[in-house]
């Protein structure tokens, strides 16, 4: 069987892909860890990326992944040494080495920190998750789901403070996250130790995979000027048989504008902009991230509200409630967006159309980038997505951990009020 | 007081001048390397008028991948990276800029907490080593700066006792969120220092020869107008400043505060907003080289092809837009004027697509130069906070805001105009509840306003 790897070249796709799985609030300013990955793939050369069932049942791994403030890692970023300690500290509790790396989860930076954990451990890298987006507290997971022990916690700072936790996984994320606080802002964590085998009802596979596809997406529209993304190399889904794309190019070379981004938003400083052709590309984009990921639009406009939401604060999360109103062009519709570190519901009009633990992403019309609270001004042209959650996110217990009361709103899921 | 605000844009070896007083605006250029010959212009121009200011957009003079100069590059950070990776900037233009990577323990959190003490024996070392090398500039990048730069005051003391021939760029003072940006701004501010001197000295030279009375001022990226001494230590704001001036230009020439703004150039539209006078800015736009800076500088998108396909673009955002549009020819004519052909075309093609309420500006001199004469005192800063309660966010909050207020008077507002353009407290993701980052942008009316 070929074995899939992830080199140097696939790092701006994983990082579009990380934005876009960060559910918005959260996956904003990582570039600096992409450009910190292809650091290290450069040195290590590529990470092999297997899937849970190729590998021994017996092999040890466990899930790395960072907690805390991605603002903070940019201002205080690895030293490269953290998985080394991380991985020192478990193989002298279980008595043996790790022998593969998961992800916490393949969104935001923890997208790119599993990958660089792997390729400084020297392991292979499982390609599943235990969110499938961003979730604010390291036991918002399917692997908690499964019954899946999150201690001990191995956890390292900036400043290589380290420390295993043996308690609870509740307890566990309080600790830890106190600790984050004093020591920089930041920790890498490695946690639910098990064995590869155990990890079939416990990870959603196939998470890092589709991560890469999403961003390969992303950057192909960025970059594929008055091209499609086929044909500037990007990978889309049914590209083969997808006639829509035919109709874009012919004809449109001599009158249709070329729009450019302002900025590089998956590339690399020196990079040029990109021309695009024909129709607002945001709704090919669009398009096209709704036959790779099941995502819905909620609507599309102006920002025309932003700000701390009016709702108070939970004791239990990190970071502060905001709100923002988008006015949706074509129906008049009011969208009013809850986030809290990530965004959370969507209210139409009031009634209430989208809610964790499905994703909601914004797209901004501007830049064709993913886009989020602190990033945006009022005045500004934003698309609403809304991506369906691995299904056991909506069972029972997963809306109990994952669903819009965990984040303390007293609101039935929709999918809930449709049974 | 009568008198005239002369705005002047450096680029190529020549200068294009406007004059404006009152509602009158006259136009020059000539080469710019002939200082008597560019004071005699200036002169001419005023045709007795006294001349209030002159502001400079000297951008074009301080292009780092050509007047840069060779520079150490110093990270402080509570650990060193294993096999040094993260090290290197990737972007060329800075790896060409930087001769001497280096990282020295210390540094602080986001809040000012220390996390490790500063090593000022190996600072030292490596300023040493770098100062043998031949380089002359340091740029000090410390992790946390904005939360407590001590770290970095302290490296630049010893410095500068220690080899005072070592000019010092400190973080810090550049701003902005995340090493990695910042320490490319600073390695900019950095190897620019040369450079500024000799752009500042002149243009100060030259402001003087119109008048004792005549004050020199300089375009900043982000639109507003710095001071010769602030250019001097912190040459990275003058950066990307023509856009910026000619946002501003085009709303003045507009008659509005709040516009949407299509720059018609030769090669297409550049798309840009003005809000309360000021264009807006963002700090995630590539600078040179397409290097992100972490400072502020004025958003324009750039949309190319055929008149009648930029017109249709920006019409398209225009409908979407709740504020004036304006559509200003931002060309170079022959005669130094804004009578580009090409330009005026597609600006007219541009307004003809757009509603009545819209504005078609033809300005008669450049428009970057006519911003730059209208340019304000402005400032901006973005820091982390930590605020338990509502009362005491509003209260560290207006003590940034005052702090910023104190910059666009030191930046020759007139007593008592300075403004808080926009303050933002922004809740920082994951970390504790109470933790904000607060973007402050101020404004004020110059002094020399006529």
């Amino acid at each position: 069987m070929t074995r899939s790897r992830i080199t140097v070249a696939d790092v701006p796709a994983l990082l579009a892909g990380a934005e876009f799985f960060s559910t918005s609030a959260a996956g904003e300013g990582i570039e600096f860890a992409g450009f910190w990955l292809e650091d290290i793939l450069a040195q290590t050369g590529p990470v092999e990326l297997v899937t849970a069932d190729e590998l021994d049942p017996d092999t040890f791994c466990a899930a790395v992944g960072a907690m805390g403030s991605t603002i903070a890692m940019a201002e205080l970023p690895p030293s490269g040494q953290e998985p080394v300690l991380l991985a020192r500290s478990l193989a002298e509790r279980f008595g043996g080495p790790l022998g593969a790396v998961m992800p916490l989860n393949a969104a935001s930076v923890n997208a790119l920190n599993p990958v660089a954990a792997a390729a400084l451990l020297g392991l292979p890298l499982i390609d599943c998750d235990g969110m499938g987006r961003v979730f604010p507290l390291i036991h918002q997971t399917t692997y908690e789901l499964a019954g899946l022990s999150l201690s001990p916690l191995a956890i390292v700072s900036a400043g290589h403070d380290s420390l295993l936790l043996d308690t609870g996984s509740v307890r566990a994320e309080h600790i830890a996250r106190s600790i984050a606080q004093a020591a920089g802002g930041w920790l890498l964590c490695a946690m639910y130790p098990t064995r590869a085998g155990r990890l079939g009802e416990a990870a959603i596979h196939g998470s890092v995979s589709r991560t890469l596809e999403v961003g390969r997406l992303l950057s192909g529209h960025a970059s594929a000027g008055g091209r499609t993304p086929e044909s500037a190399g990007a990978r889309t889904p049914d590209s083969a048989g997808d006639s829509s794309w035919s109709g874009l190019t012919p004809g449109q070379a001599d009158g249709d504008p070329l729009w450019f981004s302002p900025g590089p938003p998956y590339g690399h400083p020196g990079d040029d902009g990109w021309p695009w052709r024909g129709a607002p590309p945001h709704e090919r984009l669009l398009r096209d991230l709704a036959k790779a990921t099941g995502a819905t639009s909620l609507g599309g406009g102006r920002v025309v509200e932003i700000g701390p939401s009016v709702r108070q604060a939970g004791t239990v999360y990190p970071g502060n409630p905001m709100g923002m109103v988008v006015h949706d062009h074509d129906s008049g519709r009011l969208i009013r967006l809850e986030a809290h570190n990530e965004l959370v519901l969507a209210l139409a009009d009031g009634a209430l159309t989208a809610a964790v633990p499905d994703l909601l992403c914004l797209l901004d019309r501007g830049t064709l980038r993913m886009t989020g609270p602190e990033r945006l001004t009022v005045g500004d042209q934003v698309d609403v997505l809304c991506v369906p959650a691995a299904p056991v996110w909506h069972s029972g217990p997963g809306l109990g951990l994952g669903g819009p009361g965990a984040f303390g709103f007293p609101l039935r899921h929709p999918r809930q009020e449709s049974r | 007081m009568e008198g005239a605000r002369i705005g002047v844009r450096l680029a190529a070896g020549h200068a294009r001048a406007a004059l404006v007083v009152g509602g009158e605006i006259r136009h020059a250029a000539c080469r710019s390397g002939d200082e008597p010959e560019l004071a005699r212009e200036l002169r001419d121009l005023a045709r007795g008028t006294p001349v209030r200011s002159v502001t400079w957009d000297v951008s074009a003079e301080l292009d780092p991948a050509s007047a840069g100069s060779p520079v150490a590059a110093v990270r402080v950070m509570p650990r060193l990276p294993a096999r040094g990776l993260g090290s290197a900037h990737p972007s060329p233009l800075i790896r060409a800029l930087v001769r001497r990577q280096a990282a020295v323990i210390g540094g602080h959190d986001l809040f000012g907490v220390e996390l490790a003490t500063l090593d000022i024996y190996e600072m030292l070392r490596t300023a040493a080593a770098a100062q043998a090398e031949g380089v002359s500039a340091l740029a000090l990048t410390a992790t946390g700066a904005l939360g407590c730069p001590d770290h970095e005051l302290a490296a630049a003391e010893i410095i500068r006792d220690a080899f005072p021939r070592l000019r010092v760029s400190l973080s810090h003072q550049v701003g902005g969120l995340g090493l990695l940006d910042r320490e490319a701004a600073t390695v900019i501010n950095t190897a620019l220092l040369g450079r500024a001197e000799q752009v500042v000295e002149r243009c100060v030279r030259i402001a003087r020869r119109l008048g004792a009375s005549t004050s020199a001022w300089f375009v900043a990226g982000d639109g507003g107008r710095i001071s010769a001494e602030r250019l001097r230590v912190l040459p990275v704001l003058g950066l990307w400043a023509t856009g910026a001036a000619a946002l501003t230009g085009a709303a003045r020439l507009a008659g509005v505060d709040d516009a949407v703004v299509a720059l018609a150039r030769p090669e297409g539209l550049a798309v840009g907003h003005v809000r309360d006078g000021l264009p807006h800015v963002a700090t995630d736009r590539p600078g040179p080289g397409g290097v992100r800076m972490a400072v502020p500088q004025a958003s324009l998108t750039p949309i190319h092809g055929s008149h009648a396909a930029t017109a249709s673009a920006f019409a398209l955002l225009a409908e979407h837009d709740q504020h004036t549009a304006v559509v200003a020819v931002a060309g170079t004519g022959p005669q130094g004027d804004g009578r580009d052909g090409i330009a005026t075309d597609r600006g007219r093609a541009a307004a003809a697509r757009l509603s009545s309420a819209s504005v078609l500006v033809e300005p008669t001199a450049e428009l970057a130069a006519i911003g730059a004469a209208g340019t304000e005192p402005s400032a901006w800063l973005d820091t982390v906070l930590y605020a338990e309660t509502s009362e005491v966010l509003a209260r560290k909050q207006a003590a940034v805001e005052q702090r910023a207020l104190t910059l666009v008077a030191e930046s020759g507002a007139r007593l008592g105009s300075e403004r808080v353009v926009s303050s933002r407290a922004l809740s920082l993701s994951f970390l504790r509840s109470g933790s904000y980052r607060l973007v402050v942008r101020a404004g004020g009316r110059a002094e020399d306003e006529a």
